[in-house]
């Protein structure tokens, strides 16, 4: 064993988490290196003084401040004076039984925004090739339109407005994706961790309560830098050179596939490969660059959703990237046109069926959002030249 | 309305979600001090500290009815607090950034009013551990997280705390060490075998 990799097990041989053998040939190395011994005597006795420091009490004046701020909040939140923080959490609590009612009492009128923003969308700018557009396809669309009511109502009323989704996929899957390409296998020293940790579906928008890419990149280089291997020091080479990127975005979209609770569901399939093929964020060579396709609808959520990532650089260049779809949206409709790419467009035909079929309400509601998003965003697209883009 | 105890977080969560404000109160008491003295050390500022602390409970109070009572309480807790604070450091860089030899002066300070040298010695070595290693031995450390929770308070993976916890006791050790006036070179890492 080597020195560095020793230091690296200090905090495991501390709180004796190390297997025996590992543990046997740890203090082995202690015994015949004094530096390392030394470190670790000195490792041992700094530790102790950091956990020697008592959890912070809270005083009064931290207490006070904090309730008032909170009694602040609440009473701004209630309009009420007298018991002001029962009624505004209550009041929290009860937004969702009125958002619900709100849908179910109006479901009439989503219905028809929904049917006609549909056709709207169907009609002109769905990407079915103008020599194959038949008749029947037309009146197939109509049909299930209007037949497609009913099962959005249905959703909305039968389903909970939020989701989550488990995690289903696992750090081993990047170590065999690396392993694949270097043709070596890697054991690499580090608990593995879910990719994916929390998926929190919220009507149009999802957040991603941990960031697959910074989560994966971060344990597997902090797992092969622990690592004394020579193996594993040019796989970590390898890792932080381009080689990794291309897989990278396969691996984000089989994390988003992998969400998918019912894979003959073909409206989740198609909402999840729509949001995975959104945003591509790579790390190159300890750059980071970021490339987006498809609707603007859906890359501006998943780009807001980025900026919750604790990587600074990535937050930066969405920002950047938000402001210029922005500015683009501004000035340029042709542009936004130019920016949904017909690759991520469903089969005309099956369109309505895919828009009305879905089972879960997060995935019609969302669905429901996109189309009125487009609908009220439709005098950008008014002076571009679409027919030549699909 | 009384409350035991006894009651866990999370049920004091549950009954602060349905209106009980002397149930938040009770969470505030556990953890009103580990949010502030956590931010404290994260944004070298005690009024700024404060500040965000308060801003911090407002958000919990706001998110209290997306609170799932099935998970624990002081994590979801500590990742809106290290929400906040990430907020607060992007809003920082863009306008004033508080120097670290000022915090510094004024930890001083704080460790000769408190006359207590060795505790005043273990915060500026604790101070002087960069950052995300700094946040993670706070919270496994000193407040005592299990690497679970630190990671989801944090919402990254428990190996990357385990790893980050592991290199912050070691830069925590070194700077201990040099300001007990040991000599720094023979504690530096790799600098042998």
């Amino acid at each position: 064993m080597k020195c560095q990799h020793a230091t690296s097990l200090f905090s495991d041989l501390s709180e004796g988490a190390l297997p025996e053998s590992k543990e046997r040939e740890l203090r082995q190395h202690l015994s015949g290196c004094t530096t390392c011994a030394s470190e670790f005597e000195s490792f041992e006795e700094a530790l102790s003084m950091l956990q020697g420091l008592q959890p912070s009490e809270t005083s009064d004046e931290v207490r006070t401040a904090i309730l008032s701020a909170v009694d602040a909040a609440a009473r701004e939140e209630s309009g009420e004076r007298d018991e002001s923080f029962r009624r505004a959490a209550l009041l929290a609590q009860g937004r969702t039984i009125v958002r619900e009612r709100r849908i179910r009492f109006g479901s009439h009128a989503v219905a028809v925004l929904v049917g006609a923003a549909a056709v709207y969308l169907l009609f002109f700018f769905w990407p079915w090739p103008v020599g194959d557009r038949t008749e029947s396809d037309r009146d197939l669309a109509i049909d299930q339109s209007s037949g497609g009511d009913a099962t959005l109502e249905e959703s909305i009323r039968t389903e909970p407005l939020v989701a989550e989704a488990e995690p289903r996929i696992e750090y081993r899957e990047v170590i065999r994706t690396v392993e694949k390409r270097v043709e070596v296998p890697i054991e690499v020293p580090v608990e593995v961790p879910v990719v994916v940790e929390r998926v929190v579906l919220r009507g149009p928008l999802f957040e991603l309560d941990a960031s697959p890419l910074a989560s994966v990149l971060e344990s597997l280089v902090a797992g092969l830098e622990d690592s004394n291997s020579l193996r594993e020091r040019e796989l970590l080479a390898l890792a932080s050179d381009s080689t990794l990127a291309d897989e990278e975005r396969e691996l984000s979209q089989a994390a988003t596939l992998a969400r998918v609770e019912d894979p003959e569901d073909e409206s989740q399939i198609f909402s999840a490969r729509h949001q995975a093929a959104s945003v591509s964020i790579r790390r190159e060579n300890n750059d980071v660059s970021l490339s987006t396709r498809g609707a603007l609808s859906e890359v501006v959520p998943v780009l807001l959703a980025w900026l919750d990532n604790e990587d600074e650089e990535v937050v930066a260049l969405v920002e950047r990237q938000l402001e210029e779809i922005r500015q683009r949206a501004e000035a340029d409709p042709a542009l936004v046109a130019h920016l949904i790419q017909p690759e991520l467009k469903p089969e005309p035909t099956s369109v309505m069926q895919r828009l009305f079929g879905a089972r879960r309400a997060n995935a019609v509601t969302w669905r429901a959002e996109w189309i009125a998003w487009w609908s009220a965003n439709s005098e950008l697209l008014s002076g571009a030249e679409t027919d030549g883009f699909f | 309305m009384t409350i035991p105890s006894s009651d866990s977080d999370e049920v004091l969560a549950t009954k602060a979600t349905n209106g009980s404000r002397a149930a938040f109160e009770e969470l505030v008491s556990r953890f009103g001090g580990a949010v502030v003295s956590l931010l404290e050390r994260r944004l070298r500022d005690h009024h700024l500290a404060l500040d965000l602390a308060q801003e911090a409970w407002v958000r919990v109070f706001h998110a209290l009815s997306r609170f799932d009572a099935n998970r624990s309480f002081r994590p979801w807790l500590f990742s809106i607090v290290l929400n906040a604070a990430r907020d607060e450091g992007r809003r920082r860089e863009r306008s004033r950034v508080v120097s670290l030899d000022d915090y510094r002066e004024s930890l001083s300070a704080k460790s000769a009013l408190d006359g207590v040298d060795e505790r005043g010695l273990i915060e500026d070595s604790l101070d002087r551990v960069d950052e995300p290693y700094r946040t993670a031995i706070l919270l496994v450390d000193v407040e005592g997280f299990s690497y679970e929770e630190a990671a989801e308070s944090l919402q990254v993976a428990t190996g990357t705390i385990k790893s980050r916890v592991n290199r912050g006791r070691l830069a925590f050790r070194d700077h201990w060490v040099r300001l007990s006036g040991a000599s720094a070179e023979e504690l530096t890492i790799g600098g042998h075998s």
